[in-house]
């Protein structure tokens, strides 16, 4: 390892300290300035790969019909039918209420009293065509005829009336708001509050809802942050019993993730919701480091006192931390380097929150080096000198102090009994990764009582399923989707979809086109099928038009009669069920309608089907890059091949503990578990780095080898045992994020990682060390004699 | 006179003063709103005219249609029938409309590719017509005497000035049939022809804008007027519809049998 001229900055930093300390606080007051225009993106279709296929469709879908932000509101009558007239005038002023936010998108509303909600049916040797309701004219008189007209048009039943006719739904498409979908949540719960007595059960759904109440729990990040920094603080205090040493390491921590966060900002960057855990993550990396220089300080501190009796505290306060900087300086530099690096290296990623997540990351870790080697030696040489007490408690022998003594035994003595360990544990955790399941369902993100599970639970049984995702039918020119060949095509791709066990309903024009020829042929069952003329499509259309209104069908086929789109309803939001659904309507599609029409699908649950697809994809190798990264840049630092690989062997364990935990508890591969292994990599080799470091050191001036090496592992070992609880326990108080399925995980699989890294690298990884003696770290010929 | 009987009689003057020139209000709001009526009512025209039909988006869908026209003998009530030329999957369809004074006006369609009539359930005028913004309402007109009419002040539309005349429906039948519960029109005092009219739904929201331009003489011996072009807009929706003349010739020779169902299908 080449070593770093540090001495003379280490001389720099005391002398100068005061100016060191105003320039860094100077830096902090004008990064910290710059958070306030750091803009955090709440909305998780922000985070969508642009150029996967589903997510093409989607923004054509979009683009063209709308409905991508639905809320669905649910009146169901406690007793009877919902038909009634104080629950359908209850409907009429929600749905009124609804259409007067300025964010719906007016058209794109639908339910009994919308206008374009008409029944069609065979009328003297024609047509009549009728609104459901008249929402400026209903009296309730005319119910037992909507009843009528309800039956005739299967297209309503299960879509805005149960079959049951107990459930009305009122479909609402809003627009995304600057301020997420929160507001748009508290708009529609506040209308529909009102309108909630004994006689009806109202409930609300929709992918609006669920981002709403993803937004909520991202708000409480702020309060973990803090219960965070408590922890941190506390595993501290318990390590060192000194209020200096509970202060420092915080201190730095939390600079560095305002360091961290404004240059974020300068750099034009914005957060999202994948990465408002990170600041956790920065603060346990800094506080980490902080750790080591600070162990190192107390040692060397003891170590000048028991030698240099004639010096004053202050003198020896100058002189640890000039001794400390000198020593720790450079393996922190290593070790944080790694890290900075392997997270930069995260931007050559499409997905810009993998990007954000590099450079977010990356720039904490080099913040926190910064402030190690620049703020907190100042200050350290301006407060007074630690205490007899304070000195004492370093000396103790802990239970850091024995287990890191265990580890060294273990390592040291019982080699094999390790390997076998590792073995056994990782065949049977490797089993477990093999049962992991890439499945990215929206409403598996809460667990427990939820009102918006309950809600979803409950739409989801009553009517044709909230789950949705829609099939484009490009027909390439105007007007082609009035050929019957093409809608034949669709109702058949229909029938194909209503074949799949988790699809309750599909609907598109193709029902209404049916629905006018039956109308027309006197109501005559066997003519519920497609006319077999453009020209007999064209004109029923046209002679629907002359008692509809211009957009009745704009949600099923656009203006020109280019697309058409089939709307899916699915009881079931496996992402795994929507993709395999989604391949098999892509390939029938394409058979059926050969050179007609092309076929696309998105929306709905594809969107979160894209995104586990594209997100995990680029995770997993995301992880793999990393791996690369620290191999690299390990054996450059320290010169070695074996080095490189040496350290990776805790990481990969982590790697294979966390998949393993996942797979055997049932944890799905998504965006926010495939992000804990690509941390966990990242961060983890750290340990076995100071530790290499510190063995090599210890090695090299060892006049009793094993009491050496020993020493490392009290020193080093006791310093990784620290920062990997304290990342354990900083990240785990989000398992007490009730009801949050993803903090739940994130929580448990990063100190599940970090404990398992961290053992590694103090069992595992100086056991091969031992057995394998390499050069980087037993430099001298006698490196033979372990 | 004592000063209290001379206050008394004042008060009395201005009172009536003020009743009457509200009656006088009202009646001139009658009238002109009989005259906007009767502007357009040529005996016969025969007129070829463009539907561009614009959704929210911006896009555009175009039908072109041939329109006859005749007033019932001795009357002002207007037999239309209109026949859609393009696009080609609705070209021969024909709409053939009837006015019948204070009963339900008669409203026929013919499909060619049906090759049949079908009568249209006309007793709501509020339904669109031919897809259009416009209604049957909209297109036929409104009998004056169900509505009541009030003058509100006067405007500016494109630099001319017009009286603004407030119209709701006499009762709730009639405003359930044409699905308005005002119109307020600002008509041209100089030619009696609406300039802008805004039409309210049953909720008194905002339904509806019409404006007209272009406005031709189209028979100076009996002062009528025609607006060559007239744009109708859903506030709601925001879907547009122009009806732009192209070619409008008044008192041509048309056959009463043109306006039969029995010709529909010729």
């Amino acid at each position: 390892m080449p070593e770093v001229p540090l001495n003379r900055y280490a001389t720099l930093v005391i002398r100068f300290r005061i100016a060191f300390l105003a320039a860094s606080l100077l830096l902090t007051g004008f990064l910290f300035a710059n958070i306030k225009s750091l803009h955090i993106k709440l909305n998780i279709d922000d985070l969508m790969p642009a150029e996967h296929p589903y997510v093409i469709a989607e923004n054509k879908l979009e683009r063209i019909f709308g409905n991508k932000h639905t809320v669905l509101i649910g009146v169901t009558a406690n007793e009877g039918s919902v038909l009634k007239k104080e629950l359908i005038e209850k409907i009429i002023r929600i749905t009124d209420a609804i259409l007067e936010s300025p964010e719906v998108v007016q058209s794109n509303v639908n339910g009994l009293s919308v206008r374009k909600a008409k029944s069609i049916e065979p009328s003297d040797g024609g047509m009549l065509v009728k609104r459901l309701v008249n929402s400026e004219l209903f009296e309730g008189a005319e119910i037992e005829d909507l009843k009528r007209r309800l039956l005739l048009n299967p297209v309503f039943q299960d879509t805005i009336v149960s079959k049951d006719l107990k459930t009305a739904v009122i479909f609402a498409e809003f627009r995304r708001t600057k301020k997420g979908m929160k507001e748009i949540d508290k708009f529609v719960r506040d209308i529909v509050e009102k309108e909630r007595d004994p006689s009806v059960d109202i409930a609300i759904s929709g992918r609006p809802v669920f981002q709403a109440k993803f937004e909520k729990a991202a708000a409480r990040m702020g309060l973990f942050f803090l219960i965070s920094i408590i922890i941190v603080g506390l595993i501290h205090l318990e390590a060192f019993r000194s209020w200096q040493s509970l202060l420092f390491p915080l201190l730095t921590a939390f600079l560095a993730v305002i360091w961290a966060l404004g240059a974020l900002s300068l750099s034009g960057n914005e957060l999202d919701v994948f990465n408002i855990s990170t600041p956790i993550l920065i603060l346990a990396v800094a506080a980490g480091h902080a750790v080591q220089i600070l162990k190192r300080y107390y040692e060397e501190y003891n170590e000048i006192l028991s030698d240099n009796h004639h010096l004053s505290p202050k003198q020896i306060n100058l002189l640890a931390v000039e001794r400390s900087i000198v020593k720790v300086g450079p393996v922190m530099l290593a070790a944080g380097s790694i890290a900075t690096l392997s997270f930069l290296s995260l931007l050559v990623f499409d997905i810009n929150t993998i990007r954000v997540f590099g450079l977010f990351t990356a720039f904490g870790i080099a913040s926190a080096m910064v402030l190690e080697l620049m703020f907190i030696p100042a200050l350290r040489a301006i407060l007074p000198s630690p205490g007899p007490r304070e000195l004492m408690q370093e000396k103790k022998t802990t239970f850091w102090a024995r287990f890191a003594n265990w580890c060294f035994d273990l390592a040291y003595s019982n080699r094999k009994s390790v390997f076998i360990a590792f073995g056994i544990v990782g065949l049977f955790l490797a089993v477990g990764a093999f049962q992991l399941k890439a499945e990215n369902d929206l409403r598996t993100y809460l667990y427990g009582k939820h009102e918006q599970l309950e809600d979803d639970k409950k739409l989801n049984d009553r009517m044709a399923g909230t789950y949705t995702f829609q099939i484009l039918i490009d027909a390439k020119q105007a007007d082609g989707i009035k050929g019957p060949g093409v809608l034949e095509s669709m109702n058949r791709l229909q029938e194909i979809v209503a074949g799949h066990q988790q699809v309750s309903k599909s609907v598109s024009l193709v029902d209404y086109v049916k629905q006018l020829n039956w109308a027309m042929n006197d109501g005559d069952k066997r003519q519920f099928i497609i006319p077999s003329s453009t020209e007999l499509i064209s004109q029923y259309l046209f002679m629907y038009a002359n008692s509809g209104d211009p957009g009745d069908f704009d949600s099923y086929v656009d203006n020109d009669y280019r697309y058409a789109v089939i709307r899916v309803f699915m009881k079931s939001g496996s992402s795994i069920l929507a993709s395999q659904l989604a391949e098999k309507v892509l390939k029938e599609g394409q058979e059926l309608f050969k050179n007609t029409a092309d076929v696309s699908v998105g929306g709905g649950v594809l969107g979160s089907v894209a995104i586990n697809e594209v997100m995990v994809k680029e995770k997993v190798l995301n992880i793999g890059q990393t791996l690369f990264v620290v191999f690299i840049v390990a054996s450059l630092v320290f010169r070695s091949l074996i080095a490189g690989l040496l350290i990776l062997v805790p990481l990969i364990a982590a790697v294979i503990a966390n998949f393993g935990f996942m797979g055997w508890l049932g944890i799905p591969l998504q965006p926010t578990t495939s992000f804990i292994s690509a941390l966990a990599v990242g961060i983890g080799a750290d340990y076995s780095v100071y530790l290499a470091y510190r063995l090599r050191e210890e090695w090299a001036q060892a006049v009793d080898r094993e009491s050496s090496l020993r020493k490392a592992f009290l020193s080093a070992g006791k310093a990784i045992l620290f920062v990997s609880t304290a990342m354990a326990g900083g990240f785990g108080v989000l398992m007490f994020s009730y009801g949050y399925s993803a903090h739940l995980w994130s929580g448990a699989l990063v100190a599940i990682s970090m404990i398992v890294s961290a053992f590694a690298s103090l069992t595992l990884f100086p056991a091969l060390l031992f057995l394998l003696r390499p050069r980087f770290v037993f430099r001298n010929e006698d490196r033979r004699e372990i | 006179m004592r000063f209290e009987y001379k206050l008394l009689w004042a008060i009395s003057f201005v009172m009536s003063s003020i009743i009457s020139s509200a009656s006088f209000a009202d009646d001139s709001a009658v009238e002109i709103m009989k005259k906007n009526y009767l502007v357009s009512k040529v005996p016969t025209s025969k007129s070829t005219a463009t539907y561009t039909l614009i959704n929210t988006g911006g896009q555009k869908r175009v039908r072109e249609t041939e329109s006859l026209y005749k007033l019932k003998s001795g009357s002002s009530e207007a037999m239309r029938l209109v026949e859609f030329e393009k696009p080609a999957d609705v070209r021969g369809t024909k709409i053939l409309m009837i006015e019948n004074g204070e009963a339900d006006d008669d409203i026929w369609i013919f499909l060619p590719a049906l090759k049949k009539v079908r009568r249209i359930v006309a007793s709501n005028k509020k339904d669109s017509f031919a897809g259009t913004d416009f209604s049957y309402g909209d297109i036929i007109g409104y009998n004056v005497n169900d509505w009541n009419h009030k003058k509100t002040g006067t405007s500016n539309v494109n630099g001319t000035e017009c009286v603004s005349i407030e119209s709701k429906p006499k009762n709730r039948k009639i405003q359930e049939m044409v699905g308005y519960s005002k119109r307020i029109s600002c008509i041209d005092i100089a030619n009696y022809v609406v300039l802008r009219a805004e039409a309210y739904d049953v909720k008194g929201k905002l339904l509806k804008v019409f404006t007209m331009s272009d406005i031709k003489s189209i028979d100076e011996k009996r002062a009528k007027w025609q607006p060559m072009k007239i744009t109708a807009e859903n506030v709601t929706t925001k879907h547009k519809t122009i009806i732009e003349f192209s070619e409008f010739k008044a008192n041509v020779s048309i056959a009463d049998s043109v306006f039969t169902s029995r010709y529909l299908e010729k």
